[in-house]
């Protein structure tokens, strides 16, 4: 079915022009107006996000290198020596917000990572906060959009999620304007049809894809028959239904937005072996759907079909790396999250497996690198920004790890670590209003703007040291 | 005083619960001289009514496997915050429903009125004439065919156009996503000032998605037509009709699943998938077996008791002497440790109470105290786990607590929902049973339920004992049922009055309560939906 019409698409192109160990893209050279100086309007961002700290050894931080120009990088990001001089890691920047809320330790650290605002639930209409506070849990809304759904607004787009994993609500943690959550497509698969319908031949699409080309009009009578029935119930169902049918509108608005792809004939190949179902994926197979993933964004970024986008590894409970392993599970009593909060397994076995999500970012860069654009490559016009919601095993949301990636335009001063411990720490937010203003969106402050955390602002500024 | 027994002794953190049927300064204030109407909050239906709902329309019962289920932060999936839908889940709606209808294009011959090779405007404006009132459940509007007929002239024109067949699927995927389908929907009839009764159609819809999880058959339309709905006998006798078919155990025993709260839990992260089941079928057989197989019985029955059902992989979990051949041989046993009795031994209720890797003593307290005492507690205060004052990395959940009831303006909460966690501690977060922490150090499962006259006890089977003295646990399930099966809060003074009625007059037999639901006016009257 869908699987086999894609390799007849992949025989037709021929060969990808970029690729990588498992999977290539077809993608034309894509012409720039990349010029001497900063072209905002061609830089791209891409953020990962982890669920738990990246935290190998007890009592220390592998993956922040002292302040400074760097020296040997430490053993935990070795696999992305090759990328040194394209790196910037920032230590001491802390997620203050869950101070404002009732939850658990992961719930908590989730939903507040990207748009740093208390869950919805817990908001007064005005944006201030209910007392006594309503507890954040896994089912909890967004108190409002995340740094991905608001960049991408001010720049007249709409991002892009992805996620490897299962859908965990401990870990929800992108939310769209009105706050409700996007869990991110599991199945390349499925993104690359929803982002490149477009450019497939009529002849060439199965009548599924026929049927779904036609969803915008489908949806116009979908919206038509909940307003018509909103005309004919009480008070509650009317809200109940125009918000419904807000929704089908927007889903329609989504659809009719025109966006120029400007690769002829993308396609995406995917690895033999890849899984059939991805939505109930229990990670065993994520050394195949993350490099799919990878290059479905180095696709994604270069045909302009999404300017932010956002990858979650969202499985965090039973990870079993067998991939690592010889095919054998790494930690069959316990399972990765007791690993990372040490409960269980070895300092070896934690550099083991969490090396690997490096290796994926590498390979995340090695694909946007291969990809020429202008007189450079799409690496130099894109900002990776990676980091977890977690700074330690412990539940801490202080000093989360923040590693960014990026060329000669992305705007980030590269090549070396600034730490805020060693002066004065910084609200994570401030990561945020940064990375807008390296996206060309004027911002000074981002999420909560009220009150302190114990003496502490929620957010100061535009982090200066890391902008070049 | 009677009929609240137990529960007007227990006092909630934010308020004290008083009698509903006559404190003059209720929730509501409400006047009980007035009928019991209901707030007009349809409910969105969950994808199993959805596929029976399905399945009586096209004649098959189609995968609909993807389509969001209802789901609320706290409560039913039932209740009206449950109906809250994203766009993500829009999206999903759409994409399942295109697949139905592409799947149904294999079906055309067994339910168009023409051949599937000819399919004409004409063959679908007849199909959608008798479809959509049967699809929609008589919630269908004016112009629903009409604009559905639209839809399948433009998807016939346009730069592709569809041919008939794939066109009449877009016309089917926009029916699967209308509010007629995806919403029992209750508009009724007005039947006094401020009043409207509900269509006899529509009693037909809740009295069989209540008890069915699926539309009516034609012997409840029938009812339906000729009136019999209207009266509480008529009712009562449909409703007995329902109950006495095996459709009945699925909404019933989701009903125990979701107030148990196990419809939350998600062992699957920790153990293996087949052992995750085997712990959710566990409880669900052990609640049909109880309500529908051991005969009359009141909700006690349901934590007590020493017998459960075990395959292999739970046999395995729970470290019986005797093990099943296979995870497809279910056997019924005997636990004869003798500390673990009924559903708050099972491992899906440990496991949908605790952390991942640790239990949780307040987390099991609170709900205990919400669910099955029907005590309100509300939530923690902001920065609440901040004031948790530092302990050794050894310290038992026993001595935090200790230190908790040191801080000032924790310890009101925590003496409620504390000793009560603290007195199921020998079940592991996954059910098992123990006698020593990780750290070595010994566990003392003695609990307390603070409020009550000799609340203490030591361990769930004796927590279940005190549970149920004075129908405690009777009152507040009948309650809970009321919320579920009406798909709203208990809210008003009069409806809170029908439960404690009920429970009376069923001397807490389990299928009575049921029962009584469906004769009560709340069952069928709604505030006017025209007003606001």
């Amino acid at each position: 079915m869908k699987l086999s019409r894609r390799s007849l698409l992949r025989s037709a192109l021929g060969a990808g022009a970029a690729g990588a160990a498992t999977a290539t893209l077809g993608l034309p050279w894509l012409a720039s107006t990349a010029s001497a100086g900063p072209d905002l309007s061609a830089r791209r961002f891409v953020m990962l996000t982890l669920g738990h700290s990246i935290m190998p050894e007890a009592g220390m931080y592998a993956w922040l290198p002292p302040a400074g120009p760097f020296g040997t990088l430490p053993r935990l990001l070795q696999p992305l020596s090759g990328f040194a001089d394209r790196m910037a890691i920032v230590g001491g920047l802390d997620n203050l917000v869950p101070s404002l809320v009732s939850s658990n330790g992961h719930n908590a650290s989730s939903r507040t990572l990207l748009n740093c605002l208390p869950h919805a639930e817990a908001l007064n209409p005005d944006g201030t906060l209910i007392a006594p506070g309503i507890e954040l849990d896994h089912t909890s809304q967004g108190g409002g959009p995340s740094i991905d759904y608001v960049m991408a607004d001010a720049l007249g787009t709409v991002p892009f999620g992805l996620r490897a994993g299962p859908r965990n609500g401990e870990h929800f943690r992108n939310f769209r304007l009105d706050g409700t959550a996007d869990r991110g497509e599991p199945d390349p698969r499925v993104a690359f049809d929803r982002l490149f319908a477009s450019t497939m031949e009529p002849a060439m699409r199965t009548d599924a894809e026929r049927l779904a080309a036609r969803r915008a009009d489908v949806l116009r009578t979908v919206e038509q028959n909940h307003r018509a029935m909103s005309g004919r119930v009480g008070a509650e169902d009317r809200v109940r239904l125009e918000s419904h049918a807000n929704l089908v509108r927007d889903l329609v608005d989504e659809l009719d937005r025109v966006v120029t792809i400007t690769c002829d004939s993308p396609s995406l190949n995917v690895p033999s072996g890849f899984p059939s179902e991805v939505e109930d994926n229990d990670a065993r197979a994520d050394d195949l759907l993350v490099p799919t993933h990878n290059s479905l964004i180095a696709a994604a970024l270069s045909c302009n079909a999404a300017r932010v986008v956002s990858l979650h590894y969202s499985a965090m409970q039973r990870n079993q790396f067998p991939f690592l392993n010889g095919g054998a599970d790494m930690f069959p009593a316990d399972g990765w999250h007791a690993v990372v909060h040490h409960d269980a397994g070895t300092d070896e076995e934690r550099y083991t497996a969490m090396g690997w999500y490096f290796d994926m970012v590498a390979d995340l860069l090695r694909k946007l690198e291969a990809i020429p654009e202008g007189d450079g490559n799409l690496l130099d016009n894109t900002i990776v920004l990676v980091t977890s919601s977690l700074g330690n095993s412990a539940h801490s949301t202080h000093n989360l790890p923040f590693l960014l990636f990026g060329g000669s335009n992305s705007g980030l001063r590269t090549g070396q670590t600034i730490d805020y411990r060693d002066s004065t720490r910084r609200p994570h937010a401030d990561m945020w209003t940064t990375c807008l203003n390296l996206m060309g969106v004027p911002a000074t402050e981002f999420g909560w703007n009220r009150g302190d955390d114990r003496g502490r602002p929620f957010n100061v500024g535009p982090l200066d040291e890391l902008m070049a | 005083m009677r009929h609240l027994g137990l529960a007007l002794l227990l006092t909630g953190c934010i308020g004290v619960v008083t009698d509903p049927g006559t404190d003059p300064d209720g929730p509501s204030g409400a006047n009980c001289d007035a009928p019991p109407a209901l707030t007009g909050e349809s409910q969105r239906l969950d994808p199993d009514e959805l596929a029976h709902a399905l399945e009586d329309a096209l004649g098959y019962r189609p995968d609909v496997d993807g389509m969001p289920a209802p789901l609320a932060s706290h409560g039913f999936s039932t209740a009206p915050s449950a109906n809250v839908i994203s766009f993500d889940d829009t999206r999903a709606i759409a994409e399942v429903a295109d697949r139905i209808a592409l799947d149904a294009r294999g079906r055309y011959d067994a339910f168009l009125p023409c051949a599937a090779a000819n399919i004409d405007r004409a063959c679908v404006q007849t199909f959608l004439s008798t479809f959509v009132p049967r699809l929609y459940r008589g919630a269908q509007g004016p112009d629903d065919e009409a604009r559905l007929l639209a839809l399948y002239d433009t998807l016939r024109g346009g730069d592709d156009p569809l041919e008939p067949g794939l066109a009449l699927a877009g016309v089917l995927s926009a029916a699967l996503q209308s509010p007629g389908f995806l919403y029992l929907l209750e508009i009724g009839q007005p039947d006094g000032d401020g009043v409207r009764r509900l269509t006899g159609r529509e009693v037909a819809n809740r009295l069989a998605f209540v008890l069915w999880d699926a539309p009516p058959d034609e012997a409840l339309l029938a009812a339906a037509a000729s009136g019999e709905l209207d009266t509480p006998e008529g009712r009562r006798a449909q409703a007995e009709r329902l109950l006495g078919s095996p459709n009945a155990r699925v909404p019933v025993t989701r009903f125990f699943r979701e107030w148990f709260g196990v419809h939350r839990a998600d062992p699957g992260d920790q153990v293996d998938p087949a052992l995750a089941q085997a712990m959710l079928e566990e409880f669900t057989r052990t609640v049909e077996h109880r309500v529908f197989d051991a005969g009359a019985g009141g909700l006690p029955s349901l934590l007590g008791g020493t017998t459960t059902f075990v395959n292999r992989s739970l046999a395995m979990h729970y470290g019986l002497a005797e093990v099943p051949a296979d995870d497809e041989t279910w056997v019924e046993v005997t636990l004869e440790d003798g500390r673990r009795a009924g559903l708050l031994g099972s491992a899906i209720v440990s496991s949908a109470h605790s952390n991942i890797s640790e239990t949780a003593i307040i987390r099991r307290g609170h709900w205990v105290r919400e669910a099955l005492l029907c005590d309100e507690l509300g939530t923690p205060p902001p920065g609440a786990t901040d004031r948790q004052p530092a302990s050794a990395p050894d310290a038992t959940p026993r001595e935090r607590s200790e230190l908790r009831g040191e801080v000032s303006g924790c310890a009101h909460c925590h003496t409620q929902m504390d000793p009560i966690g603290l007195g199921m501690e020998d079940l592991d977060p996954l059910g098992r049973l123990r006698d020593t922490y990780a750290s070595g150090r010994p566990i003392d499962a003695t609990g307390e339920v603070m409020g009550v006259t000799d609340g203490q006890f030591t361990g769930v089977e004796e927590l279940g004992q005190l549970l149920s003295r004075d129908q405690a646990l009777t009152q507040c399930g009948s309650a809970q049922w009321f919320r579920f099966a009406m798909g709203r809060e208990v809210g008003s003074a009069c409806h809170g009055g029908w439960a404690t009625e009920a429970v009376e007059a069923s001397g807490g037999d389990l299928r009575e309560l049921l029962l009584r639901l469906v004769e009560s006016d709340s069952f069928v009257l709604r505030a006017d939906p025209r007003e606001g």
